[in-house]
């Protein structure tokens, strides 16, 4: 039986600790891809994700059911992540293509993937990463939440705090500067 | 995209909402019938989908399974390396056993001196007198009965007395005979025997005063006795620490401070 996230918090409250593994297992890999995104290095994005579930277990009991479960757990990483950049003081790292280990890159791939495509796509993710650091921090994460979370505007404008019409506007001009920056790769 | 000359009213929002397909069905139609007579719309849509082509190569690497795998048994064992916690996982037994130990010490280091004597409880601590004195001369409850005794016991013997006398009196006073007796005279017999039986009740109740004051300072001579035993167990357990504890601060301690 699978339960729903909301009957495995009732549970992990009641003390079931097997029940937040599974809610660990559940959104793990979505934590870690929008923090790897917000921040752009795998360690930092290990530590926010490893800190975002330690801080929804401790305030596991604070938790109302008002909002769903996935979106207090993404405003929790989206607040590590603003804290994290504040600390640091910085935009999201992006490494340079000079930094890419052809054999690593040939370990990595699929059987049936050349590794000439390999480099293409990673060239490729090397340019996104770029574009995606110039973008301004609310047009960076509508973009994130919109384009790999799948969220609604409804849903990235609660987890926001901002207006529907604010979150569509982030988007254009977020998309503007992307398609510019990405243009200039392609001269 | 900056040249834009199309006035679609909202368009940058309807043009998202479209792009993403999270529109309303009325306002889908609308934009879509628009863009059939909006070339500069047409291309810029265009452009957009090209964009999110793109962000779609950006994938994330997977984060590494073990790192948080039975992540909620984890927490508490993290959570019990915390500085100062250490202590829960040590057994109560052995807590108070320690407690002890550390009392014991420290009053062995301060140089607790308890007695009991004439003047009542005394309960000292300093240097001035050695720790080995003590020792020495320990406190005796057998040899130091207090003299309060044998004043209470005078106490009670006279009450006792004084008791039986004033029950006499009442007996002699009631075999007199009723029929020769006046109103004013038995009134004055009523009058003597509720003042003899207040007097028996006031006589009862200081010899249970006594009683229990007795009963206090004998439970408090036995206290003190226990802490008295205890000090001595403590001073022939750790004497030895204690001499080289007592002479290490000697050491450290000007003279004009020991």
């Amino acid at each position: 039986m699978t339960w729903s996230d909301e009957e495995l918090v009732t549970r992990s409250i009641g003390g079931d600790a097997d029940s937040f593994n599974q809610l660990v297992l559940r959104w793990e890999r979505p934590i870690y891809a929008l923090a790897y995104r917000q921040l752009g290095r795998e360690e930092d994005a290990r530590d926010v994700c490893q800190e975002t579930f330690l801080r929804a277990y401790r305030a596991l009991k604070g938790f109302r059911g008002q909002a769903k479960f996935s979106s207090w757990l993404y405003r929790i990483a989206l607040n590590l992540c603003r804290d994290w950049m504040r600390r640091q003081r910085r935009t999201p790292v992006v490494q340079l293509p000079e930094d890419i280990d052809v054999m690593e890159l040939a370990a990595e791939r699929e059987p049936t993937e050349s590794i000439e495509n390999v480099i293409a796509r990673n060239d490729l993710t090397r340019l996104v990463e770029k574009a995606m650091a110039k973008l301004p921090e609310e047009q960076r994460t509508a973009i994130i939440l919109k384009e790999y979370h799948g969220m609604t505007f409804q849903e990235i404008a609660d987890l926001s705090g901002c207006p529907l019409s604010t979150v569509k506007t982030r988007l254009y001009q977020g998309l503007a500067v992307l398609r510019r920056e990405l243009g200039k790769s392609d001269q | 995209m900056n040249n834009v000359t199309c006035m679609y009213p909202d368009r940058e929002a309807v043009l998202v909402a479209y792009l993403y397909d999270d529109i309303d069905a009325a306002d889908r139609v609308t934009f879509e019938t628009h863009m059939t007579t909006c070339p500069p719309c047409r291309s810029e849509l265009a452009e957009l989908r090209g964009v999110r082509a793109t962000l779609g190569q950006w994938a994330s690497p997977e984060p590494a399974r073990t790192s948080l795998l039975n992540f909620a048994s984890r927490i508490p064992h993290s959570e019990s390396r915390r500085p100062g916690a250490w202590w829960h996982t040590v057994p109560v037994w052995a807590q108070v056993a320690a407690a002890m130990l550390v009392l014991g010490v420290s009053a062995a280091i301060a140089n607790l001196d308890v007695r009991y004597d004439r003047a009542g409880l005394n309960i000292r601590t300093g240097w001035s007198t050695p720790a080995r004195q003590v020792a020495q001369t320990p406190v005796n409850p057998v040899n130091n009965i207090a003299p309060w005794r044998a004043e209470l016991t005078a106490l009670q013997t006279e009450l006792r007395s004084e008791w039986r006398a004033q029950a006499a009196s009442v007996a002699a006073a009631s075999s007199a005979p009723a029929g020769a007796m006046s109103d004013g005279e038995f009134r004055r017999r009523v009058r003597v025997l509720l003042d003899e039986s207040e007097k028996r009740q006031q006589s009862e109740l200081a010899l249970h005063m006594v009683q229990l004051q007795t009963d206090l300072n004998a439970q408090l001579q036995a206290q003190a006795s226990r802490v008295s035993q205890n000090f001595r167990d403590v001073t022939s357990t750790y004497g030895d620490q204690i001499l080289k504890q007592q002479r290490q601060i000697n050491y450290l301690l000007p003279a004009s401070q020991r």
